[in-house]
């Protein structure tokens, strides 16, 4: 974190407000995990939800950086882990998130993908890290059922999370500049 | 702000679902190789073979018995045995049953392809040792 502030303050940016950022969005992310409950959002399989809170990972790739994504992921999955979770479900969620953020910052890097491309792609990834870990927990078979239904789902809640991103990182662009 | 939907995207996305969709296919065509019922034919709790349903054939069983494969049914065609309730009995098809001949100690099973020959045989176990010897007298 003390190398982010510094980044931060070669670009005149005050670290101070950059942890406060950080905070913010650490913290909405937790809050559209909890919201996205209320949210029905259902295809009759489980294990598929919207994944709201990677709206905020996704407009924070965007607006700010990878690491400074990758920081708020990570803060958001292991406190997540450690409030309502156990080891297992923490492992879950943080393959997930991390395969996600390093195919979406892999390919925004290539410059060849514009952002629905890249949601549908990170949500597809997630759901595949999700299924790695699954396998590798308990090794079946008709568990690599799931892959190819888990993916579709990801690809579509990515697209719907890559449109909604697209929308707010337009709307919010104005507040951002003025805050410098 | 730039283009929301890109061709890259497109082609992205359409690889993504392609992707899926191919092992979708795929598992859907490997499981129903594993899932379709086959006859297998064990003598003296030993696995003689696992025979196809599909395919008409009849098949020697040792010396004794004759077994018979046709439009998706078997049945023992032939036996030496006094009884003959292996002749007589329906002949087994998709939906699973078994023809036993005691006296030969024949089984003709119909199994799915996940069971292997060592837990298919826990039918013949029953029959193993002294029930088998008594029975057959």
């Amino acid at each position: 974190m003390r190398d982010l502030g510094a980044e931060r303050k070669r670009q005149g940016k005050s670290p101070g407000r950059s942890v406060a950022v950080l905070g913010v969005m650490a913290t909405l992310a937790i809050l559209f995990g909890y919201v996205e409950v209320l949210i029905p959002f259902n295809f009759g399989i489980p294990g598929i939800k919207l994944g709201l809170s990677n709206l905020v990972v996704l407009y924070a790739l965007y607006r700010l950086s990878y690491r400074e994504a990758l920081a708020i992921s990570l803060v958001r999955v292991v406190l997540i882990g450690f409030l309502f979770g156990n080891m297992f479900s923490l492992a879950y969620a943080a393959t997930g998130a991390i395969l996600s953020l390093s195919v979406m910052a892999g390919l925004k890097k290539t410059g060849v993908f514009g952002i629905l491309g890249i949601s549908s792609a990170g949500g597809t990834a997630h759901n595949i890290g999700q299924i790695l870990v699954a396998y590798l927990v308990t090794p079946s078979l008709p568990l690599l059922w799931y892959l190819p239904i888990l993916m579709i789902a990801g690809l579509i809640t990515g697209l719907i999370i890559g449109g909604l991103t697209a929308v707010l990182l337009g709307r919010t662009e104005a507040v951002f500049r003025k805050l410098g | 702000m730039e283009k929301l939907l890109r061709k890259s995207d497109i082609v992205l996305i359409l690889s993504i679902l392609a992707l899926a969709v191919g092992m979708l296919i795929a598992f859907t065509h490997a499981s129903r190789e594993i899932r379709t019922p086959r006859l297998q034919i064990i003598v003296n709790n030993e696995l003689m073979g696992t025979y196809s349903l599909e395919e008409d054939q009849t098949i020697r069983v040792g010396e004794s018995n004759i077994c018979e494969i046709k439009g998706g049914q078997a049945w023992m065609s032939q036996a030496d045995c006094p009884d003959q309730i292996c002749v007589r009995s329906r002949p087994i098809g998709a939906g699973g049953g078994s023809i036993v001949c005691l006296p030969n100690r024949i089984v003709m099973k119909i199994v799915e392809a996940g069971e292997t020959a060592g837990e298919s045989t826990d039918i013949t176990e029953l029959f193993e040792g002294e029930v088998l010897d008594s029975i057959a007298g």
